[in-house]
């Protein structure tokens, strides 16, 4: 279901067609490797190492998710989360993705839409994103 | 040391000595007085004026104070006055002799019974001496008991100190293992977490792999898809008995935390059984259960133990065949879910341990795990006040029964949908 396919392309809506995606891992083999994936699956990826250069992100280019790890140098997912919903305007869904034992507990603290414990399925990763698009 | 030897100890010393001031302006009274008194057992203390008296009494303690009424500069009664304004005599004995009139036996009302006494004129050495025997005796005993009284606080507060110290000994050593125990507990989380980080980069990889190779036109060997696989079942494998670590911690110390909202058991199955089958090609996994189960669970936890069951069921069913996962309502109140394998089944003599911790009922199996999967899943059931309990059918295989409460929430919800 790539960008270049055309069927996929009309269940995502005009304004979400030129949102990227939002990853923000500090682990660099972690986000290259969800870059290259949802690249791959058609999709604009814009990627940050912690929660400040997250925000900067978000803010140059407004995403239709954000996928968030938890624990981060500089500025966690804690922090961001806080931080980017106290900023005006729409915000994207904010997906949880950690390798901490209590995942659910984690995306509750910041209210996160969705959660998703790592290490995880890619095909759940999709459902998962698309499913927050598709909502918006 | 007990009570006995402190009074022992008490009458052997030379502070028992009881000292007795009389006063009198005429020496010759004192002399007789003297006398009388010789074998009361005191020291006899004699004053010929009010202010000497005084300077007696503040050098001295006195036991006793035997004073005549009439003197000059300072009469009994005055005296017997300054004496009781000071706390060190409050307690100490005042026997006036005087003429008795009726107007000075008055005055004796204002004094403390007890304390207080008075001697008619002509004094009879007989009444003499036994009151001021009395009075002496009565004092000797107060000042042993008060010494007791002491050497008891005293040794209260030893014992209390002691006590003190012993139990600031054992917070100290509560706190530290308290301090060791969540040391240990902070590592284990950041460990687990620094074990699965990696992790994620290897599934994902092995997944992105596979998926690159079925996309493209390349004719992928059976070797190659099958490596992947493995790759992909081992990091998954390998993040769950990192958890299982953690959780069997987190057990010990009952720092499970459970919330529990009113959970669809029958969805929960559903969502997992359809992931086990992705996992599978040997098996097939039948779910059979009604559309909803609710039961006030934490939907995590349970969903560990149904998931631990899959995964034995899986692990021991090596050639495959069919899996059964049912899901019902026993009760109003209560719930169950069972799953059935017809695999390789558990020795009689090994069942009684299997939900032992560390217990590997197939030890000897390169499949087995920590040995911790039905332990964690017993310990889950019981926190939610259920059961897990082991069929063996005479077919073969294992069958796994957990029961559940449904509890308030679920109770009053499928409630609210009856008509």
């Amino acid at each position: 279901m790539g960008r270049s396919n055309e069927l996929a392309d009309q269940n995502k809506t005009m304004e979400t067609e030129y949102r990227p995606i939002l990853v923000v891992d500090d682990d660099v083999t972690i986000a290259m490797t969800i870059e290259s994936f949802l690249i791959e699956e058609g999709y604009t990826v814009v990627v940050a190492h912690n929660g400040k250069e997250a925000m900067e992100c978000a803010e140059e280019s407004p995403p239709a998710v954000i996928l968030l790890d938890m624990k981060m140098p500089v500025m966690d997912g804690w922090a961001f989360a806080s931080t980017y919903r106290q900023q005006d305007g729409p915000h994207a869904p904010i997906i949880v993705m950690t390798a901490a034992h209590d995942s659910r507990q984690r995306a509750s603290e910041i209210a996160a839409d969705g959660f998703i414990p790592k290490p995880f399925d890619l095909d759940e990763l999709l459902a998962l994103i698309n499913r927050y698009i598709s909502e918006r | 040391m007990d009570a006995t030897e402190v009074q022992n100890k008490t009458e052997a010393a030379p502070g028992d000595q009881v000292n007795i001031l009389m006063v009198d302006d005429q020496l010759a009274k004192l002399l007789s007085y003297e006398a009388i008194l010789a074998d009361v057992g005191a020291n006899l203390i004699k004053a010929t004026s009010a202010r000497e008296a005084l300077e007696h009494l503040l050098k001295t303690e006195i036991a006793i104070v035997l004073m005549d009424v009439s003197m000059p500069e300072m009469d009994g009664f005055e005296l017997a006055e300054m004496i009781r304004q000071h706390p060190r005599y409050q307690k100490t004995a005042i026997i006036f002799v005087s003429a008795v009139h009726l107007t000075e036996l008055d005055r004796l009302k204002g004094y403390e019974v007890g304390a207080i006494d008075y001697i008619p004129v002509p004094v009879i050495p007989e009444i003499l001496r036994a009151k001021v025997s009395v009075l002496a005796d009565l004092y000797r005993k107060t000042r042993q008991l008060e010494e007791l009284n002491h050497e008891l606080e005293r040794r209260v507060e030893e014992r209390t100190a002691a006590l003190e110290a012993a139990m600031a000994g054992e917070r100290e050593a509560r706190i530290a293992a308290e301090a060791a125990t969540q040391a240990r507990d902070e590592f284990l989380s950041v460990a687990a977490h620094e074990l699965k980080t990696p992790l994620t980069g290897l599934r994902a990889t092995a997944q992105i792999i596979s998926r690159k190779l079925k996309k493209s036109d390349v004719e992928v060997p059976p070797w190659l898809s099958n490596g992947l696989r493995v790759v992909d079942e081992q990091s998954v494998r390998l993040a769950r008995l990192i958890g299982q670590l953690l959780d069997v911690t987190r057990l010990d110390q009952c720092k499970l935390t459970l919330e529990r909202p009113a959970t669809n058991i029958a969805a929960l199955a559903d969502h997992l059984v359809t992931s086990f089958t992705a996992r599978t090609t040997r098996h097939r996994i039948v779910l059979t259960a009604e559309r909803e189960v609710l039961a006030d669970v934490d939907p995590e936890s349970i969903e560990q133990v149904l998931s631990n069951l899959l995964d034995n069921a899986l692990k021991y069913s090596p050639d495959g065949g069919r899996i059964c996962v049912q899901v019902g309502q026993i009760d109003d109140r209560h719930i169950f879910f069972a799953v059935r394998d017809h695999g390789i089944g558990i020795p009689p003599e090994r069942r009684a341990s299997i939900f032992e911790r560390f217990y590997q009922a197939h030890a000897d199996d390169h499949r087995s795990g920590l040995g911790l999967g039905l332990y964690i899943s017993q310990q889950i059931v019981a926190q939610h006040d259920g059961e897990i309990i082991a069929e063996f059918p005479p077919d073969g295989g294992t069958r796994f029964v957990v029961r559940l409460p449904v509890h308030a929430t679920s109770i009053a919800r499928a409630a609210g949908r009856q008509p």
